[in-house]
């Protein structure tokens, strides 16, 4: 019991003079305590079981995969799995995933610059000027992304075929702008109505115009915010499926929607694809851990500050 | 019966950080006890250990003749009013300062006519059916001061309730809280960090510094017979001049000693105290208003220049430079010198001494640490 | 300056805006506009000419099982699916809240499954739940449970879809709840606990009633996010077997793709529009003040 007293200058007639009291706690309290760690301790292990089978799964060798008793731990590793995704075309199941990667990344890029170069103004309007419209602009930008996507993506499908838009780079950053327009113009007028509009003020008031201001001055304040929402819209564009399932075919298509080519008509490779999902996945969820601070105001879109 | 009794009480945080040390304290039933002292020194601590709200590292807490140690702060009979009111965004006033009452399962017709009169001795009648976000500041803290009294609890808590408040309403509230604690004639502890709050409203005022207390008193005791330096700083409006110096023998008579003053010890008490001392070196305090400015000289005054100078309307505050030292004196309202102008300063024989190396006051002993 | 820069500076706003409204209008407003024109013909996926038809779509789903299907199970997979991660995500998020050691690593170990794709958790617990290859029949099995073989049997199928989509989106509701939770300031509880309130009563007076805005903003998200959804289903199970997990959304993949019938699609489509557009009016206001 001296332990709560450690660090404590005290005179040794005082130190053994002093009667510790010790903390009452209630049975209930104990209980509650220890099933709460229990429950999240579950859940947590719950959240990172299926990314951790396919972790095994990429690495484990074809007769610890095809077997009536799947291990969790100790078994046979092999990296042919990871062989067979970077083969490229001359992979057994014939498809080249470092190019769906490649896809992956020229779709995402393209789509999160070209949000922040049309978001980023509008945001900015939203959270300085006053106007009558002003709620319904920012209910406009929601609801893009409430939309049934099938709403959108049928007719755009007719109407890409038409426009020669099909199956191209430039189409597909043109259609993530549904997800990612609303997360830029959301997210970040939150960020902008965080700076003080003193800054700004004071700023004009010595003699700065508009522009100026805005880059040199309140730019600077966002960034962090800006990197935050740059890679969200970097994991929601990564992360989709639908659109690049209908707006693109073939080679084009990105990779999570490559990853279901594993599936053949004579079984489903699990090794490869295994492998394949975890070349997919990694980077997003590092990219999550680095924005985690801002995830609430993001998921949100704005409407919730973490 | 609910007096609060402080036993050999101890807080020490994270096994490191002393916040209360050794405090033992009675706080008589009915009485109004102000905890002073600046930030960190403890008071808020001690308070909140008899509220429940921080655990008591050793020592035992009483309320009346029952050991509260163990208990929750539900189970105390105790009220506690917060520095930022604490109320509740999403309820009117009405059912703020109905909770207690609800959550004890009362009936609805006794908390309508309990809140209607505690509502008319804070003077909320008309607000009932607004809301916090609604409210101004002084409004916010009476609404919080009508939630305590509707319990009619054995204790009151209350922790810098007017701190935020501009002083006007400070000074209004002064008096409000003290005409109803003693109305009332609930027992209160009262933590402040305004010295002036805790003359002008306390029985008896226990001052803290860095988790020890320094003197426990009445106002009067503590502004004329300030146990230590740190008591005789704190205390008094404007603070007490206090001059480091040198006793020593002129004649027959003992005379304090420093960069330009000199001034005869009168005090039989004193002398006797003073003559034992083998250290010449001394602390010197004298309030201002103990320090006369005039523009004649007299047998007995000190020649000074003026150095600054505060109006008060009453009264005025001159900052004088005597030699090498700075002082501040009391003078009437009739007395306007200019910057620089020189005048004479006659000390009354009000003086205060203090060890020079243990900073208490040579009239009493170590350690005054009882109540 | 001349008139011409003055009008433009007074107008920034406008031509700030103007680049994202044009864009949008490309790619939603003029395709949503298309979606309501081809609903009301006979448009083929793989012909290029239409008659105008009316309402023809709209009778045809409005009088089909199969429309009312696939209804019937968009209402039980989002009753579900919705139901458990609210209550499972509240939960989560009050474990959270009280003092709590390594709530940091919690949180981003609960936070993974929604930053996964769903199509390709999808796959992943495909993979899992295998009735031969998968870990977790396995291990019901030592434990002496003949577990079903999950996405595959039409009893379990739809239960199993549900499941996953709790995996992936239960994160989002306790996340959000936790953030709401904790945005009630700690003053509050000392407070209630002084007033003499008890755990439950400071649950049912404090932090509800200040929570409700919360709780209804990732009701919205996630009533209209689950109705939306596709991914899941398209890659776990393709609707079946049979039509047992074939919701709204799917069904109108299938009426366009596979039946090629455009038209009736965008009838589905636009049904689904409304409903989303319904229960977005009806929870808007009870959400968050500080969306305007």
């Amino acid at each position: 019991m001296d332990t709560a007293i450690e660090g404590v200058v005290l005179s040794d007639a005082e130190r053994a003079g002093l009667e510790i009291h010790k903390e009452v706690v209630s049975p209930a309290d104990r209980v509650g305590k220890a099933l709460t760690y229990v429950v999240l301790i579950a859940y947590s292990l719950f959240s990172i079981l299926p990314i951790y089978w396919t972790a095994t799964l990429a690495f484990k060798a074809e007769s610890e995969i095809y077997t009536k008793t799947p291990k969790l731990w100790g078994f046979a590793t092999t990296m042919d799995n990871w062989r067979e995704v970077f083969a490229g075309p001359a992979s057994i199941v014939g498809v080249d995933f470092v190019h769906a990667i490649r896809n992956s990344f020229f779709v995402t890029v393209p789509s999160v610059l070209l949000a922040l170069a049309l978001g980023m103004p509008v945001a900015y309007v939203l959270a300085r000027y006053n106007f009558k419209a002003k709620g319904d602009v920012h209910f406009f930008y929601l609801s893009l992304y409430f939309m049934p996507p099938l709403l959108i993506l049928i007719p755009l499908f007719v109407l890409y075929n038409k426009i020669h838009l099909y199956n191209t780079y430039l189409g597909m950053a043109l259609v993530m702008q549904l997800i990612t327009l609303p997360l830029v113009v959301l997210i970040m007028r939150g960020f902008f109505e965080d700076i003080p509009v003193e800054i700004e003020q004071s700023a004009r008031v010595d003699g700065a115009r508009g522009p100026w201001v805005f880059w040199r001055i309140i730019l600077p304040l966002v960034v962090p915010g800006m990197m935050a929402t740059a890679f969200l819209c970097t994991i929601f564009s990564w992360n989709n499926y639908l659109f690049s399932y209908l707006l693109t075919s073939g080679e084009n298509q990105t990779a999570v929607v490559r990853i279901t080519l594993y599936r053949t008509f004579t079984g489903i490779m699990w090794g490869p694809m295994s492998a394949a999902i975890l070349l997919t996945i990694v980077p997003v969820l590092l990219l999550a851990i680095a924005i985690q601070k801002y995830i609430v105001r993001g998921l949100t879109l704005g409407a919730v500050k973490g | 019966m609910s007096s609060i009794t402080f036993q050999k009480i101890w807080k020490i945080y994270n096994k490191k950080v002393l916040a209360v040390r050794d405090l033992n304290l009675v706080c008589q039933d009915h009485e109004f006890l102000a905890l002073l002292g600046p930030s960190g020194c403890g008071k808020t601590t001690s308070l909140r250990m008899v509220a429940g709200l921080e655990g008591i590292t050793a020592g035992e807490i009483k309320i009346g003749d029952k050991v509260v140690n163990d208990l929750r702060p539900r189970e105390r009979d105790i009220a506690m009013v917060y520095e930022s009111y604490g109320l509740y965004p999403h309820l009117s006033v009405y059912d703020n300062i109905a909770f207690p009452l609800r959550v004890r399962h009362i009936a609805d017709e006794e908390i309508k006519r309990r809140v209607g009169r505690v509502s008319e001795i804070v003077d909320l009648q008309d607000i009932l059916g607004r809301f916090p976000s609604e409210l101004g500041d002084g409004q916010k803290q009476r609404v919080s001061i009508a939630r305590a009294i509707v319990r009619e609890p054995a204790v009151f808590l209350f922790d810098e309730p007017i701190s935020h408040l501009d002083e006007t309403l400070r000074r209004r509230m002064r008096k409000e809280i003290k005409h109803l604690q003693s109305t009332l004639g609930t027992t209160m502890i009262y933590v402040t960090h305004d010295q002036i709050e805790a003359m002008a409203m306390a029985d008896r005022i226990v001052v803290m510094d860095q988790g020890v207390v320094q003197q426990v008193g009445t106002p009067e005791d503590l502004f004329d017979s300030p146990a230590n330096l740190f008591c005789a700083g704190f205390i008094g409006e404007p603070p007490m001049n206090i001059v480091t110096g040198k006793l020593v023998r002129e004649a027959e008579r003992l005379m304090f000693q420093s960069n330009g003053l000199k001034l005869s010890v009168t005090n039989p008490a004193q002398i006797q105290i003073l003559e034992t001392m083998r250290n010449p070196d001394i602390v010197l305090g004298i309030r201002p208003s103990h320090v006369a400015p005039k523009v004649e000289a007299t047998a007995t005054s000190v020649p000074a220049e003026v150095y600054g100078f505060e109006p008060h309307g009453d009264y005025n505050i001159v900052t004088c430079k005597v030699g090498a030292e700075v002082l501040l004196a009391v003078s009437g309202s009739d007395f306007f010198p200019d910057l620089g102008q020189p005048i004479h300063l006659e000390f009354s024989s009000n003086l205060h001494f203090f060890d020079v190396n243990t900073k208490w006051n040579v009239l009493k002993g170590q350690g005054a640490n009882h109540g | 300056m001349t008139t011409f820069m003055k009008r433009l500076q007074a107008n920034v706003p406008t031509l700030l805006a103007l680049p994202s409204i044009i864009l949008v209008m490309m790619i939603a407003i003029y395709p949503i506009l298309y979606a309501f024109y081809t609903s009301m013909t006979d448009q083929l996926l793989n012909q290029s000419k239409s008659n105008f038809i009316w309402f023809g779509n709209y009778v045809n789903i409005f009088t089909s099982r199969v429309f009312w299907h696939a209804v019937g199970v968009s209402v039980k997979y989002v009753a579900l699916a919705v139901g458990i991660e609210m209550l499972l995500g509240f939960g989560l998020a009050l474990l959270m809240n009280g003092a709590l050691r390594g709530r940091s690593l919690f949180r981003i170990l609960i936070l993974l499954p929604l930053m996964l794709p769903p199509a390709t958790g999808a796959m992943m617990w495909a993979s899992l739940l295998d009735p031969s290859l998968g870990w977790v029949n396995y291990a019901l099995l030592q434990i002496g449970i003949h577990a079903p073989a999950w996405l595959s049997d039409s009893g379990t199928a739809l239960y199993s879809v549900v499941g996953i989509d709790v995996y992936h989106f239960t994160p989002f509701v306790a996340l959000i709840l936790l953030a709401g939770l904790q945005s009630i300031p700690r003053l509050q509880y000392e407070v209630a606990e002084v007033d003499g309130a008890n755990a439950w009563q400071v649950f049912r007076l404090v932090t509800l009633p200040q929570l409700m805005p919360t709780i209804f903003l990732v009701l919205l998200f996630r009533l209209v996010l689950c109705i939306n959804g596709y991914d899941v289903i398209n890659v776990a199970t393709k609707g079946g077997p049979g039509d047992v997990t074939t919701t709204l959304s799917f069904q109108a993949s299938v009426t366009g793709y596979r039946n090629m019938l455009l038209g009736q699609a965008g009838a589905y489509s636009i049904f689904m529009f409304f409903v989303v557009l319904f229960i977005s009016k009806k929870l808007f206001n009870r959400v968050t003040r500080s969306w305007i």
